[in-house]
């Protein structure tokens, strides 16, 4: 059974005449990584202030895991909001050391297992304001999770970050997701990153929730995943089926689209072909999130 | 709340200003009482008449000079409001704070007490290097240690007090304007301007409103019992109305 971490009812925010928010509600299930997609202003830093209460909120309700949020139930988040923020002249040990006695946390080997899960041993006795832009965003990850927290909300995390920094930061919250079983709240305008760890999206255009999709089914809608074009399109779904369990759909008499680009192609033509099914092609078809983004975007401006 | 404390605390102890601030405190003092003078602002005649240079000081006077040049401590301690809670907001460390469980209120009445002690702690150096500057010189107590001890208690909680009410109102500065420098020249300009208004307007009610002044008034016994108890009911007033007030504000903030 899924449980909801986070419940967000029909949230609005208005600054002044401006309507940052209009009427959003979304749910983060256990698990989840959940993508907030948007443009510059769209809303989602917005969002995720009103959940961590860093604005606050006159209309609508959140509720983290299951009552009202207040202060008590925000000790089960882990937040970066816009930048990632430390105390410049104290060293990554020290800065990590206050969050430490902030949050009750005795177990000093656990700042020594934060620092090595985020990468930042060498940098130990470094001051804050001499970490690179990408060290800082770790720091900021690693003061994140340090409480050890049920729900991680990260604002633009891989901003900045150099084509590496990006792979591993992606790396890490994967780990964190499955290690440490973190539900993660995530926004970036890197779509294409968004698209490597998110397990749900949600899609914010002028402060309204206009789309939520799992990744499962963009990729149906992307019509992604493996193209192939065979003789006897019954017997190979009945082969699919039975050896891969891969979701598919059978696209006509010759095709058969296979909803996920994770299969190894040279595997499913050698099980297909030992089942006397012959293989005319199996090509990869990819659409992106960005293209997704663009139509659903551009469908909504055309509307 | 209690972690919030031990937080600053361990955060200022790793601050470098904080040894400045103690450094100047020491020397400051080691200086009044050494070389005999009265140093600091806002020193009245009534005060001063306490004091007689021409004679050879004893502790006592030394801690009677120290009180009377005290009202430059306010702005050495200024400091103290920049590393509690300007740091917070000029590093937007605020933000892992308001997240790490804390209510607002909380938040307010831990940034005030890390001030409020930091000024008392360092106030109680400040009188007892008087007292160990004196020693070395050879002088005579001049009343009992008892008395003494207390007056040095006495004194540092009454400045301590005094200036936290000052620092108070200062927080509530730097929430309503977000500008930490607005906060800081808010603590030199205050009591200025109210010592300036008081003698120039002739506003007898701004006096209750002159806290450091005050706080020095209380220390050296210038002000009589039966008037005791407004000036620090009044003080106390404007504290607890400028905490309800900052928390108002900060809850209704965008941060």
């Amino acid at each position: 059974m899924t449980k909801t971490i986070l419940s967000v009812n029909n949230i609005s925010k208005s600054f002044g005449r401006y309507k940052a928010i209009d009427n959003v509600s979304f749910n983060l299930q256990k698990g989840d990584i959940y993508g907030l997609i948007g443009s510059n202003g769209a809303g989602k830093t917005t969002i995720m202030r009103l959940i961590t209460q860093l604005s606050p909120l006159k209309v609508g309700e959140i509720k983290l895991f299951d009552q009202r949020i207040n202060q008590q139930a925000l000790k089960h988040v882990g937040a970066v909001i816009e930048t990632p923020a430390a105390f410049g002249k104290l060293t990554v040990q020290e800065n990590l050391k206050l969050v430490a006695i902030q949050r009750g946390i005795n177990d000093s080997k656990k700042i020594t297992e934060i620092i090595k899960f985020v990468g930042l041993t060498e940098k130990v006795h470094t001051e804050a304001k001499n970490l690179s832009l990408g060290q800082r965003q770790r720091l900021g990850l690693a003061i994140a999770i340090l409480p050890e927290p049920d729900l991680l909300i990260l604002d633009e995390p891989i901003n900045g970050l150099d084509p590496s920094g990006i792979i591993e930061f992606r790396k890490l919250l994967k780990k964190l997701n499955q290690e440490k079983q973190i539900t993660i709240l995530i926004s970036s305008h890197i779509l294409t990153e968004l698209y490597q760890v998110s397990t749900r999206f949600g899609f914010i255009y002028n402060g309204q929730l206009i789309k939520e999709i799992t990744k499962e089914e963009l990729d149906k809608a992307n019509q992604s995943g493996l193209v192939l074009t065979v003789d006897d399109v019954s017997k190979a779904a009945q082969v699919i089926d039975q050896k891969f369990m891969e979701k598919f759909t059978v696209v006509d008499d010759k095709n058969i689209l296979i909803h996920s680009l994770g299969i190894d192609p040279s595997k499913l033509n050698r099980e297909l072909v030992e089942n006397g099914i012959s293989v005319i092609s199996l090509t990869k078809e990819e659409k992106s999130l960005e293209d997704y983004y663009t139509n659903l975007i551009g469908g909504i401006k055309n509307a | 709340m209690l972690n919030q404390l031990r937080t600053d605390f361990y955060r200022l102890s790793h601050t470098l200003g904080i040894y400045l601030t103690l450094l100047f405190a020491i020397g400051y003092s080691a200086v009044i009482t050494s070389k005999n003078i009265v140093g600091g602002i806002m020193v009245t005649t009534d005060s001063m008449a306490k004091l007689d240079s021409s004679k050879l000081w004893t502790l006592k006077d030394g801690i009677n000079a120290s009180t009377l040049s005290s009202s430059l401590l306010v702005y050495a301690f200024i400091g103290i409001f920049v590393m509690t809670v300007g740091y917070e907001f000029s590093q937007k460390t605020y933000k892992n704070t308001l997240v790490s469980g804390i209510t607002r209120t909380q938040f307010i009445i831990s940034k005030y007490l890390v001030m409020l002690i930091n000024i008392f702690v360092l106030s109680l150096v400040y009188f007892f290097t008087s007292i160990v500057t004196g020693m070395l010189l050879s002088r005579s107590v001049g009343t009992s240690w008892s008395k003494l001890l207390a007056t040095v208690f006495k004194t540092s909680l009454v400045i301590a007090f005094f200036i936290s009410v000052i620092f108070g109102l200062a927080i509530l500065v730097l929430l309503l304007t977000s500008s930490i420098v607005t906060g800081s020249i808010f603590i030199v300009i205050c009591p200025i301007l109210v010592t300036t208004l008081h003698n120039i307007a002739n506003w007898s009610w701004l006096k209750y409103f002159d806290f450091f002044s005050v706080a020095m008034k209380i220390s050296l016994g210038l002000i009589p019992n039966n008037q005791l108890w407004n000036y620090i009911s009044i003080s106390l007033l404007v504290l607890l109305v400028t905490i309800v007030l900052s928390v108002v504000v900060i809850r209704n903030k965008e941060m």
